[in-house]
């Protein structure tokens, strides 16, 4: 169970570090980061199963940052702890993202360790209902090698088998 | 006077005629001295009628006349009883009544002597006489007469023409005289009237001397060429100038004739005095003059004709106006060739005709009519065709012209070219009638207009009144935009709170969140601790007292009050939970107060979340000031604008408090109710500060109206409120006594637009 956590304030992160480090069971790993930018770089080295991120923050807001999170790991979770109670904030969110839940600053430790953990859970799920499945589709011969090998290489490297085209037609290798 | 009978007597004798045949043609009487009748022969008894028996004895005033008077016989008597013979004419009346004349010879008789006295030589018709012989009276009369009659009555008629031209030649008015060239043989009476000479005066002076000079000698040698009977035979006329008595003028017309008179001729001369018609003529004369200057001077067309009908006068506007020059005019009775193509008597020769009446409708056809100014004139209006250009109207007016008698001796008549006028008059006739057209087209315009005008009006006092409303309209929105001024300042002002509570609430928001994790984190990590704690402590109680662990654990326990730690620390973490908690909540309540995240809509809403999340913000206002006693009825939700009416009891909530005086604390009661009946819900802050005099309670709702010092307050709180309140239909009521505190009750209806009809 991987969490990505990313917030501007480290005493946030640090609380929420705390929280999950002991809710959570011992396999999990919580990363954290205070840089969005960061956090996204890391997510296209490494799948994580459920993602938290604050809203108002330096580098982009947490709208961004899960939409282009959401390029690199369509399937995970996500989830916005905010202060920021604007309907239009909030609403926005929701449609943008897709978003798992949003939960608000200050919060109950209970309410963040239950959605952190039920939204990881669920995605671990599903991600082992899709591995069960491609297994029995390759067993069956319906997945061709190319695509276990992309899915191996997908795993390993989240985001490598797609092409980001620029609007120019470039091909965009980064995020920046 | 010889007498015929005498002579033919004498004559006759002498010629041998029988004196008795002859004595018989003669009337012989003998009259005794009395004059009694004595002797009548056959003649006189012829001749009076009666026979001899009865004329004997009689006087001779048996046969009197009496047309001779009394005194002639008494004269002629006497003249016989002196002695003297009386000749004379007798009138004799006969026996029948008849006159018949009588030559009449008596002859006195004395007895001495009977021859008949000389005859006398002349004499009229009166008696003469020689005188009686001397000495004796006569005692006979003889009578000897003649029949006279027929002579008489030819010398009577002579004579009585005489008389009757005498007579006459006295009586009439005209002036007469008889001469010769000389001295006048005679004059009569008016004469003398004309002249202011007396007859005597006259018959001493010639006609000449009479005569102004001037004329003396002209009429003197004209009278003597006439008495030599040269010229006509005819009677001559002259206007003689004489002067009178007086040294007056005056004009006689003398009429001369040449009559024989006696042995040669006389110049008979009747003389009117004329001095009047002289004078008339001379007037007429002028009058003539002056009527020639102004009708020849009258810039009216006139002109004048004479009783014969003849143009007298023509003046130069009537030669413009008819083109007829007056020398063709003048002087002839053609007055019509000015004006007709045919002969036809113009208006002036009716006039003096004297039958205009009669023949007027036949020349002028009804278009006369009589002068309504001028008696005795007409008028008429007639076109001619043929004059000018276009020819002309003409107006006539003819006026008879009178003599001092009132003759008509001429007409005038004038003309007057009535064609501009006439033009004038159609002119003005249609500009009349353009006028009137006018005049109904403006009345008709006017009536529009007017129509108009009173719709103005009533549009006008609608749109005054309208104006008025709008006016009354306008000030109270005035007074409201100001209000909403004022609110929307307040607003904004909110609202920049809002956001900027929005913008802390959320940086407070973070340290609230990890604080208040970290403090859970805390609190297991102290049960932890507390755990390995107990651990130790139990393995250390193993060790003997004196063992150096045990001690160095006693000790460590003692030093940093260990057991004080174990049981503090539950406390500690609830307080900072606590604490933590209550900075959370004021965030969520600045939030909440602001509403910056849900706009200014209606909704509904629960008031006493509100009054708490405002009495939350405002605490700091109040805390040291008063207790705050909150007594919540049950209220339903509110549809309302909850922001807007935190800001009211935000204002309520902050007067209450700074109606507490400084030293004390005070109390102040919020209290809530529901009028499910009326729809209503309302709340109740009260204070027990200083009050609000009753002569500033009326103006709390002023806007600026503060009793605050300067910078405390705006004096803008209550009025907003106010307005606030009145938007939700509600009302705000104030109740204060000075020294005892105040009560501001909030009542709102439940429903909007509910309490519309209930809103003060």
């Amino acid at each position: 169970m991987r969490i990505l956590l990313v917030d501007d304030e480290s005493h946030v992160l640090a609380a929420l570090v705390r929280l999950l480090r002991h809710a959570l069971p011992k396999a999990a790993q919580v990363e954290s980061h205070s840089s969005p930018r960061a956090a996204l770089a890391r997510a296209t080295e490494v799948p994580f199963d459920t993602v938290l991120c604050d809203y108002r923050m330096p580098e982009m807001d947490g709208v961004a940052f899960l939409k282009a999170f959401r390029d690199i790991q369509p399937q995970v979770p996500r989830l916005i702890l905010s202060g920021v109670t604007d309907f239009d904030v909030l609403m926005n969110a929701v449609n943008e993202v897709g978003l798992y839940r949003y939960l608000i600053k200050p919060w109950e430790d209970q309410e963040i360790v239950a959605a952190v953990r039920d939204s990881a859970m669920a995605h671990l799920r599903e991600e082992e209902a899709r591995r069960l499945a491609d297994e029995r589709r390759a067993e069956l011969g319906h997945l061709s090698p190319e695509e276990l090998e992309k899915q191996r290489l997908e795993a390993e490297e989240p985001g490598i088998t797609r092409v980001r085209w620029g609007p120019d037609g470039a091909i965009h290798l980064d995020e920046d | 006077m010889p007498h015929p009978a005498e002579q033919d007597l004498t004559e006759l004798i002498a010629l041998g005629v029988d004196p008795a045949l002859l004595m018989d043609s003669l009337q012989l009487s003998l009259a005794d001295e009395n004059g009694n009748i004595l002797y009548v022969n056959q003649a006189f008894c012829r001749a009076c009628g009666y026979t001899r028996e009865e004329l004997l004895g009689q006087p001779y005033r048996l046969i009197a006349s009496n047309r001779q008077p009394p005194a002639f016989f008494t004269a002629m008597w006497n003249q016989l009883r002196a002695g003297a013979a009386w000749q004379g004419e007798l009138s004799n009346r006969n026996r029948d009544g008849g006159e018949y004349w009588i030559e009449l010879t008596i002859l006195p008789v004395t007895r001495t002597s009977c021859a008949p006295p000389p005859a006398p030589e002349g004499g009229g018709g009166q008696a003469t006489g020689t005188g009686p012989a001397a000495g004796a009276l006569p005692h006979r009369f003889l009578g000897i007469g003649k029949d006279i009659s027929r002579v008489v009555s030819a010398e009577r008629q002579a004579r009585r023409s005489a008389e009757r031209f005498q007579g006459l030649a006295e009586t009439v008015g005209a002036a007469i005289m008889l001469h010769r060239g000389g001295k006048l043989l005679y004059v009569n009476r008016a004469l003398e009237r004309c002249t202011g000479y007396r007859r005597e005066e006259l018959l001493e002076c010639a006609f000449f001397d009479l005569v102004r000079e001037d004329q003396r000698e002209t009429l003197r040698q004209r009278s003597a060429a006439m008495l030599r009977g040269e010229g006509e035979a005819e009677a001559e006329l002259h206007e003689v100038p004489i002067l009178t008595r007086g040294g007056d003028l005056r004009w006689l017309d003398v009429t001369v004739v040449r009559i024989a008179y006696e042995t040669g001729h006389a110049l008979l001369a009747t003389a009117l005095d004329v001095t009047g018609r002289k004078q008339a003529e001379a007037a007429q004369q002028h009058i003539q003059q002056v009527l020639q200057q102004i009708v020849q001077g009258s810039p009216v067309p006139t002109f004048v004709i004479d009783s014969a009908g003849v143009v007298t006068h023509w003046n130069h506007a009537c030669e413009l106006v008819t083109d007829t020059p007056a020398s063709q005019m003048l002087g002839r009775g053609a007055a019509w060739e000015a004006f007709y193509e045919y002969e036809r008597p113009v208006l002036a020769e009716l006039i003096v005709t004297g039958d205009i009446e009669r023949r007027i409708d036949s020349y002028y056809h009804g278009n006369v009519r009589r002068s309504p100014i001028i008696p005795g004139a007409y008028e008429a209006e007639l076109f001619f065709p043929r004059s000018g250009d276009h020819g002309r109207w003409l107006f006539f007016t003819a006026a008879p012209l009178r003599d001092l008698d009132g003759r008509i001796i001429g007409a005038i008549e004038t003309l007057v070219d009535m064609s501009e006028r006439k033009q004038a008059e159609e002119a003005l006739r249609r500009a009349r009638a353009e006028l009137e057209s006018k005049v109904e087209q403006r009345t008709a315009q006017l009536a529009s207009a007017k129509a108009e005008l009173e719709a103005d009006v009533s549009r006008r006092a609608a749109s005054e009144q309208e104006a008025l409303r709008r006016n009354t309209e306008l000030t109270e929105l005035n007074a409201r935009l100001q209000d909403a001024q004022q609110q929307l300042l307040q607003s904004e002002k909110l609202a920049s709170i809002g956001q900027l509570a929005a913008g802390v609430a959320h940086e407070i928001n973070n340290p609230i969140g990890y604080v208040q994790s970290n403090l859970g984190t805390l609190e297991r990590y102290l049960a932890g601790l507390g755990a390995v704690a107990s651990a130790l402590a139990a393995a250390a109680a193993q060790l003997p007292p004196e063992h150096p662990a045990a001690i160095a654990a006693r000790q460590a326990r003692e030093a940093h009050d260990y057991d004080f730690i174990m049981e503090d620390l539950p406390a500690l973490l609830r307080q900072s939970r606590e604490g933590v908690d209550r900075v959370r909540k004021i965030v969520a309540d600045l939030k909440d107060f602001s509403r910056v995240d849900s706009g200014q809509d209606w909704q509904w809403s629960d008031l006493h979340a509100g009054l708490d999340s405002t009495l939350n913000i405002v605490n700091n206002e109040i805390k040291y000031r008063a207790e705050v006693v909150k007594e919540y009825a049950r209220l339903p939700e509110v549809e309302c604008l909850p922001s807007q009416l935190n800001q009211v009891f935000l204002n309520l909530l902050v007067n209450a408090a700074h109606a507490i005086p400084d030293g004390r604390m005070g109390r102040i009661l919020i209290r809530t109710g529901h009028d499910a009946a009326a729809g209503k819900v309302w709340v109740e802050v009260s204070d027990d500060g200083v009050g609000i005099p009753p002569e500033l309670i009326k103006r709390i709702f002023d806007p600026f109206f503060t009793t605050k010092p300067i910078g405390k307050g705006t004096g803008l709180g209550l009025s907003l409120a106010y307005g606030i309140v009145k938007k939700h239909g509600g009302e705000l009521q104030v109740e204060s006594e000075p020294g005892q505190g105040s009560r501001f009750r909030v009542m709102l209806p439940v429903r909007r637009g509910d309490g519309a009809a209930g809103a003060a």
